[in-house]
């Protein structure tokens, strides 16, 4: 029962870190910012606009079927800290934990096709071509920390500073994470200039929100288990804030790659990953 | 209540000469820095609030303006922008001029100028919400 708890406490944590994290930008461009508490003016409004429903189901689902399995995913994540208790501890949950990460890209993809903006369709072109790269190595990274630390499952993750042990495997991760967080220079798939708002060009009202709360807990529960694999349960939460930080950095100073060069760099990862995980064998 | 809080901002420009929309811009810099107020520049229309036109509607973007003013939920609030959205400004005689942005869709806050300071445009956007 905890990790319900906790991963309720998490959500709320994760709607902080979004108003955080457009602080440290406003911050780095010299601004003043929204208030921290930003993200939750904005949901309340979301949820208080009108909705008209269009005709295709798949398109109303998809907010209810990618926060669903944000919930799964953080549920997953608070598991780690309950300990060996949890209902959620199962053997190889870690590679669970990288098919959910997947699947709500999946949901996205659905929602953008049954949209049928020409925007929201490129965005999904672009994460299906970025997909090859990047969620291969995801598991691939995964799989090596659990590897060389004999550990098989989240629960049980009680190695600190893993980083040490796995140092290729720690950098390719942070890599990874500017495609799942969205971040400058590999955030091709939601690019705002370009794009309109990618995947949710069609989306307003209470489905924005419930796609914007589901990008929320998606970003914490990447930062918390990134925290986890590198620092450990005790540094997880202040790591995911040093990674809010530091995506913030990024995002606020370095300029886009076009998708091609950023196809070309996660095929690169992904090579460097199977190396690092081919080697362990 | 829930409005005021985080008004998000769609921008069109109608035609013109880019003035008014490089003011428009100018809010978001660190000297004005609208996103204090939770102003925020979207580029969806579906995602805004308030639907912030400048320059004239020319004849070929009048379609174009309808269409991105369908596209926003309700409630919507329309701000028009510079002389030229008012009534025309110096191509009032122009044979592309379609007319001022108020024969076209309903607007809810003018602000005059050519082209008027971002501190205008700010508080034009902020009275639109009351």
């Amino acid at each position: 029962m905890i990790e319900f708890v906790l991963a309720f406490a998490f959500i709320i944590i994760s709607i902080f870190f979004a108003g955080i994290f457009r602080k440290f930008i406003a911050r780095m461009h010299n601004r003043v910012g929204p208030p921290i508490i930003q993200p939750f003016y904005d949901l309340i409004k979301l949820f208080s606009k009108k909705t008209t429903k269009y005709k295709n189901p798949i398109f109303h689902a998809v907010p209810y079927a990618s926060i669903i399995t944000s919930i799964v995913i953080i549920i997953l994540i608070s598991s780690a800290f309950v300990g060996t208790d949890s209902l959620f501890d199962f053997d190889y949950n870690f590679l669970v934990l990288g098919y959910l990460f997947i699947l709500v890209d999946t949901f996205y993809i659905f929602g953008a096709v049954a949209s049928r903006s020409p925007f929201a369709i490129q965005s999904s072109m672009r994460e299906l071509l970025l997909m090859l790269g990047y969620e291969l190595s995801f598991m691939m990274v995964l799989s090596i920390f659990f590897a060389k630390t004999g550990i098989v499952s989240l629960a049980d993750f009680d190695v600190e500073f893993a980083f040490v042990q796995a140092p290729v495997a720690s950098i390719l991760l942070v890599l990874i994470g500017f495609v799942i967080v969205r971040i400058t220079p590999f955030d091709v798939v939601n690019a705002e200039t370009e794009l309109s708002a990618g995947f949710f060009a069609e989306y307003y009202g209470k489905d924005l929100a419930l796609l914007e709360i589901a990008e929320f807990i998606k970003d914490l529960a990447f930062g918390l288990m990134a925290g986890l694999l590198l620092f450990g349960k005790v540094f997880a939460l202040p790591a995911a804030l040093g990674f809010v930080f530091f995506y913030a950095l990024m995002q606020a100073t370095s300029p886009r790659y076009c998708t091609f060069r950023t196809a070309k760099i996660f095929l690169i990862i992904a090579i460097l990953a199977f190396i690092d995980l081919f080697l362990l064998v | 209540m829930s409005i005021k809080k985080s008004p998000w901002v769609s921008f069109f420009n109608a035609g013109g000469c880019n003035g008014c929309t490089l003011e428009v811009l100018a809010c978001t810099n660190p000297r004005y820095d609208v996103s204090r107020f939770g102003i925020e520049i979207k580029a969806s229309a579906k995602h805004a609030d308030v639907l912030v036109v400048t320059g004239i509607v020319n004849k070929q973007n009048k379609s174009r303006l309808l269409n991105i003013y369908e596209q926003l939920a309700e409630p919507k609030r329309v701000v028009a922008i510079g002389a030229c959205a008012l009534t025309g400004g110096i191509y009032k005689d122009s044979h592309a001029h379609a007319g001022p942005v108020d024969k076209i869709i309903p607007v809810t806050v003018f602000v005059p100028g050519c082209p008027p300071r971002p501190e205008s445009i700010i508080k034009g956007i902020l009275e639109a919400l009351k």
